[in-house]
């Protein structure tokens, strides 16, 4: 189809379907030349740092992981590490091995719906779930299956499916019997099967092949994928203290949006699955990294659209993570501990853990056991630069499509990152005139 | 193989006034001596997609829940699923499915082909669904009502 060399296109797209929470594309080209090209985030702003004043310090996970009802184990567990940091607690290690596992259920439910349900259906030629269900249930049926089991773990290692109410500062007041982590393992090693399709199904999609040059940031340990703790890393190079986050995160304010920005030694960096396996590939299961061959999916890879394949090998190393650790636990036997008491009652502490989307900041000061000020930086915030960035290198390329396909594309590439713009608008400075 | 099993499915959040009907339903069922044997009583909580793998393999499936029908507190009310207007959460399926509710199960499920051959909801008008832990007097009282419907429907 011939179209002008210099096209006029403007786009507009009100709520961004397939992503949580509200967002706005706005494109402006004129003359072949983009004059304008924005990441609208218009979610209203909630106010979580300011709800935590004032409360005690033992309240702070269970008040912060409503902040998201996806990335909930993702929030209480930040929080928690934040306060045992601040008040000098040092969990046992039946808490730190339960924690990663609660951890896994999490990754595995978000990942799940973000691949099989807000990413495929565009690869299917689909605009949603329904019609994908009419022609390939058993595909539906799978990604249903897999999420179910997640939120069964969830709620065997910490209480709910949503909301860990079993996880409290120093540990745990709840504990899995052993009948359940067998019967949870049985699951976990059943669920291979699915594991297979699922790698099967995305090896079928062509993600586009979009490239730009991006820092990405991750957490990093010696001695495994890093999900909770760890040092700040880059691809860019240089490792940075959790208590030096802000040094890499270096947040800021647009016109054009109630969620905040960040950028590090480039004008925007990349968190999430992607930036993960490109800052820690070294330290994946070998199922996973036999996943990511069969995905053309080697470190560095800086294509926004491989976000997506990143998840999937992500999803094999949780479910293989998870049996180890499941078997870890068994034989050790649970035991019902109770929770390590704060050595102290204030103090400042950072905590970190690489939620589904990336990596999350949760900063306390705590006085006399109270909260004093809380500062949180979400993984979706620190993308949105980068998202926009990829879109104004993205659209050039493309204003020989039509004005659907322009559309199209930066809505997957949206969606790519799996922003949670809810999470993302969690404050506002009121600067009256 | 026919599916045999009948289901009752108590949905709603314990934690929000009369949205606990579905579950105070369920709790009281359970208490009967006269629900028939082949029935399975879930408290089904606040649904979402995976609620549709609660209703698969199931003949028969009566849902219970609070709902907003412009009626008078307490007043309840018996459809079958075409005739429930049941309104999608956030722009349904094909908006965000981090808000999915009941009619996207719904929906989902007739896509996949897995719904239950009979689906009836029975609807209670809530006096308040606010942040409160359990049932005003209006709610409370229509109960034994609503659990007898409910016996007839499984018996017929």
């Amino acid at each position: 189809m011939a179209a002008t060399t210099k096209p006029n296109v403007s786009i507009n797209v009100h709520h961004v379907t397939r992503v949580e929470g509200h967002g706005n594309i706005v494109v402006d080209v004129k003359k072949g030349v983009l004059e304008k090209c924005d990441l609208e985030i218009v979610e209203t702003p909630r106010f979580f740092e300011a709800m935590l004043r004032g409360r005690p310090y033992d309240q702070s996970s269970h008040i912060t992981s409503r902040i998201c009802g996806i990335c909930a184990v993702g929030h209480a567990t930040a929080s928690l590490r934040a306060t045992e940091t601040a008040l000098g607690v040092e969990p046992s290690e039946q808490t730190r091995l339960l924690r990663q596992l609660n951890f896994y259920g999490e990754i595995l439910d978000s990942h799940i719906l973000h691949a099989y349900m807000l990413v495929a259906p565009d690869f299917l030629g689909v605009g949603s779930v329904i019609p994908l269900a009419k022609t390939a249930p058993d595909v539906v049926l799978r990604a249903l299956r897999m999420k179910k089991l997640s939120g069964d773990l969830c709620k065997i290692v910490s209480g709910r499916h949503t909301h860990p109410i079993a996880m409290t500062v120093g540990g745990f007041t709840h504990f899995p019997t052993s009948a359940e982590l067998l019967d949870l393992r049985e699951q976990l090693e059943a669920a291979r099967a699915d594991l297979d399709a699922t790698v099967e199904l995305f090896q079928t999609l062509d993600f586009p092949a979009f490239e730009r040059e991006t820092e990405y940031i991750a957490l990093r340990q010696d001695d495994e994928y890093a999900w909770i703790d760890g040092v700040i890393a880059s691809t860019d190079g240089g490792t940075w203290p959790l208590e030096q986050y802000r040094d890499v995160t270096n947040e800021y304010m647009v016109p054009h949006s109630t969620a905040k920005r960040a950028k590090n030694q480039r004008e925007s960096y990349m968190v999430g699955a992607l930036a993960r396996f490109n800052v820690n590939y070294d330290l994946l299961h070998p199922q996973a990294k036999k996943a990511a061959a069969a995905l053309n999916l080697a470190p560095v890879c800086h294509k926004p659209y491989m976000v997506t394949a990143a998840q999937v090998v992500e999803i094999v190393h949780a479910v293989e993570d998870s049996i180890r650790l499941t078997d870890e636990l068994l034989e050790r036997g649970i035991e019902w501990e109770e929770p390590v008491p704060p050595s102290r009652l204030s103090g400042e502490g950072v905590g970190s853990c690489e939620v589904p989307r990336g990596i999350l900041f949760h900063n306390y000061n705590i006085e006399d056991g109270i909260v004093v000020g809380a500062n949180c930086i979400i993984p979706t915030n620190q993308n949105l630069q980068n998202i926009e960035d990829d879109m104004r290198a993205l659209v050039p390329t493309i204003l020989d499509r039509t004005k659907d396909d322009i559309t199209l594309a930066l809505e997957m590439l949206v969606r790519a990152y799996d922003p949670c713009i809810s999470c993302s608008t969690h404050l506002l400075d009121v600067k009256f005139v | 193989m026919q599916p045999t099993t009948q289901l009752v499915l108590g949905l709603g959040n314990t934690l929000r006034g009369d949205d606990g009907a579905g579950a105070a339903v369920i709790e009281a069922l359970d208490k009967r001596a006269d629900v028939p044997a082949d029935v399975r009583l879930v408290d089904g909580g606040t649904p979402g997609l995976e609620t549709v793998l609660i209703l698969q393999g199931c003949a028969r499936v009566i849902i219970v829940d609070a709902a907003a029908m412009g009626l008078a507190p307490g007043a309840w009310a018996r459809f079958n699923r075409e005739d429930a207007k049941l309104r999608g959460t956030y722009g349904g399926l094909r908006g965000t499915l981090h808000g999915a509710g009941l009619a996207e199960a719904l929906e989902l499920g007739a896509a996949l082909g897995i719904l239950p051959g009979e689906i009836i909801i029975y609807g209670i008008q809530p006096h308040d669904v606010d942040w409160s832990v359990g049932l005003s007097e209006e709610v409370r009282r229509v109960l034994p009502d609503v659990c007898s419907a409910i016996i007839d429907d499984l018996k017929g």
